[in-house]
């Protein structure tokens, strides 16, 4: 910690501190190391992706000349040499969280499922494996790598998995995504529900983790996925379907439901969520009703509207402890 | 200091105290010596909660303000009025603070970002109408000083970062006043100033001022880009061009030399003086540095410089881990408690590698999609 070394000298001033302690104190900040943990490893993450990056477009370029059985075997060996690696040198499979001591382990096990997904997509694409079932490769790829998050206890390996199962549905799960195209979600009923269905399914997951008690350090991830793919879906729905009433009401039921899985979970993230997807319906509602029922002035009213109703978010967000009966800041 | 120093001291204390005893430097009678009593010190917010409060914030201030938009007010009615929210959003912010013992969270932020907006634009839109002149000057001088006096009560690292800003525009727009050409060279003093505010702050970031240490930390990152801004190619290059209308530049190849040791330098120092500072600047300026060579010496195809630099940089990578789990250094790669940047990692590679496009049987259910031409038409 910063100015640690002159804060002991004040609390040994002000007889806090003994001797003894401040000297203990003073050695170890005399060999305290500094971490480059997280300095290292966005660097390899960013090494990876240019590769990677750059490999994409050398296939791209160069398809004719290099030959597509070539590029399907070279991936497919990249692939077999990770995942053998990974064999290799893998911890026991254990329930709770593993953590490897190499510190490049959980990027050869990223890149082996990466390799594989390219080469399954590739394959099919060019050769056409799966015949007309031209999704399956998706699913398939998506379990191979919810197996190697498991297996491996690689939580970058499982978001991947999850948004390839979503991808498997119809549905793209990249935050940016979502960023560039906010209509993503305005696809029609039938979207809604299969994005509903999704989030059940992800729900669903969490719950057997859960129930097995296998990766408990999961279920977050999951709970995030299917929390945010249901809010964004039933807000969609509110706006655009028909029937506004029916999904606003099921957003009312799941909110209930993700309530209680915020305090499960002791998690403000879930909490925020909800809130705010809430907050924007029934706002939607309110400033709907007052731009209808008062005549010309209504954008005074809607002012003070906002105004109030922020202020009363700002409160609850402030205080959540009284609502959901954890303190998590 | 709007808020309260004690309490800040006291938290300052209780997390080294708490960091010794957890690494038995200390025993728990002097632990409970110091008698800070947690509950009473400022809680600090996740980023999460903290970027929610602060949207919300400005949504309920922009909200109450648009309400005076409802009165009828002239030009200058509307200058003196934005000077009276702002004001009164100061008095505001510090009636928050006092009553709530908010520090950091989110709604104080907003409050005093949108008070300073408020009494800066009134300030700037009374006495320099067309943002020009001399007048402009005056005027920015005016809001570094509103800006300095906020950053000293508030301690807010982003009015820090835009105090600078203003601090460096100053001399610049006083020089393009006399010459276009003497404005050019006085770019290479950006480098010395900046040492200078580096050597400054290396002065001042002591425990007795540790109420700013993020200010000055956002000011160590900003004056080193604007350093870099001074020697890198690119941005000389554009600035002949742009004010002297030159194609040309003498020492070009002297630039380029600059352009590359600059990163590499902070790097070097900041691994000799221990500073993660000046390594993050360091690596953070290989971006730029990067791009610069490409735009001007395109010596192979992008693909070729995106694995040949993504393999440097993974053998790089590898080579200072494996160095630094067999090697004594200063330098550890065993995680900081403090630091945990997984869930940002796994943001990167969900939005770097999960799928962008459907491969379905069934497209229609993304939303479908309408074909025209060739003598056909339909839904599909």
């Amino acid at each position: 910690m910063l100015h640690e070394k002159q804060l002991a000298e004040q609390l040994l001033r002000e007889e806090v501190l003994s001797e003894s302690e401040f000297h203990q104190i003073d050695q170890h900040l005399s060999t305290q190391k500094i971490s480059l943990h997280w300095e290292l490893r966005m660097l390899l993450y960013i090494g990876i992706t240019l590769f990677t990056s750059g490999l994409g477009v050398f296939i791209y370029n160069n398809i004719g000349s290099v030959g597509h059985l070539l590029l399907v075997l070279l991936m497919f060996a990249g692939c077999a040499g990770s995942y053998y690696y990974a064999f290799k040198n893998a911890l026991p499979f254990n329930k709770e969280s593993v953590q490897h001591t190499n510190p490049f382990y959980d990027y050869i096990v990223l890149m082996a499922s990466l390799l594989f997904v390219s080469a399954l997509g590739y394959l099919q694409y060019q050769f056409n494996v799966f015949g007309t079932y031209i999704s399956l490769p998706t699913l398939f790829s998506s379990l191979v790598l919810f197996y190697t998050a498991f297996r491996f206890d690689h939580k970058g390996v499982l978001t991947l998995a999850i948004s390839l199962h979503a991808a498997y549905w119809g549905l793209i799960v990249s935050p940016m995504e979502l960023v560039n195209n906010p209509g993503m979600f305005d696809g029609g009923e039938r979207y809604i529900w299969i994005s509903i269905g999704v989030a059940a399914l992800f729900y669903t997951y969490a719950w057997i983790c859960r129930g097995y008690k296998v990766k408990i350090h999961f279920v977050p991830v999951l709970l995030h996925f299917s929390i945010n793919i249901m809010l964004l879906a039933l807000v969609t729905a509110v706006f655009t379907l028909p029937f506004k009433g029916l999904y606003f009401v099921l957003l009312l039921l799941v909110s209930v439901l993700w309530f209680v899985e915020s305090r499960r979970e002791r998690s403000f993230a879930l909490f925020i969520s909800l809130v705010l997807a809430n907050y924007i319906v029934i706002s939607y509602y309110i400033l709907k009703a007052i731009f209808d029922w008062i005549d010309g002035d209504g954008i005074t009213a809607a002012l003070f509207y906002l105004m109030g109703s922020t202020v009363g978010i700002i409160y609850i967000l402030r205080n959540h402890k009284k609502f959901t009966g954890h303190d998590v800041q | 200091m709007m808020y309260s120093k004690e309490k800040l001291d006291a938290g300052r204390k209780l997390r080294a105290l708490t960091g010794w005893l957890k690494n038995q430097l200390i025993s728990e009678d002097s632990f409970h010596r110091a008698q800070i009593n947690a509950g009473e010190l400022y809680k600090s917010y996740s980023l999460l909660k903290r970027i929610g409060l602060y949207v919300l914030t400005m949504i309920a201030g922009q909200s109450a303000f648009s309400l005076f938009g409802m009165v009828a007010l002239g030009d200058m009615g509307w200058k003196l009025m934005s000077l009276v929210i702002g004001t009164g959003t100061f008095f505001v912010l510090r009636l928050f603070i006092q009553n709530n013992h908010t520090y950091k969270q989110g709604t104080d932020d907003a409050l005093l970002h949108m008070a300073v907006g408020y009494v800066a634009g009134g300030f700037i839109s009374i006495l320099s109408p067309d943002f020009s002149g001399i007048q402009l000057s005056l005027t920015l001088l005016l809001l570094l000083a509103i800006l300095l006096v906020a950053v000293y009560l508030f301690a807010d690292a982003f009015l820090a970062v835009l105090a600078i800003l203003v601090l460096y525009f100053i001399p610049l727009h006083l020089v393009s006043l006399a010459s276009k050409e003497l404005l050019f060279f006085s770019f290479a003093l950006l480098l010395p100033l900046s040492y200078i505010i580096t050597r400054l702050i290396k002065q001042y970031d002591t425990l007795r001022y540790h109420y700013w240490h993020s200010c000055f930390q956002a000011v160590r990152y900003t004056v080193g880009v604007l350093a870099y801004c001074s020697i890198n190619l690119f941005v000389v290059k554009t600035l002949a061009y742009q004010l002297m209308g030159a194609e040309e530049i003498p020492m070009q190849t002297a630039f380029l030399v600059t352009t590359v040791l600059f990163p590499l330098a902070l790097l070097v120092m900041g691994l000799y003086y221990k500073q993660k500072y000046l390594l993050h600047t360091g690596l953070f300026l290989f971006l730029p540095t990067v791009a610069t060579i490409r735009y001007y010496y395109s010596v192979m195809p992008i693909e070729a410089a995106l694995m040949l630099g993504g393999l440097l940089i993974i053998a790089v990578s590898y080579f200072a881990i494996t160095l630094l789990k067999r090697k004594d250094t200063a330098f550890t790669f065993e995680s900081d408690e403090d630091e945990d940047l997984s869930t940002a990692e796994t943001l990167m590679l969900l939005n770097q590698f999960a799928p962008r496009t459907i491969a379905t049987e069934e497209k229609k259910i993304f939303g479908g999609g309408d074909f025209g031409g060739g003598g056909a038409e339909g839904k599909f």
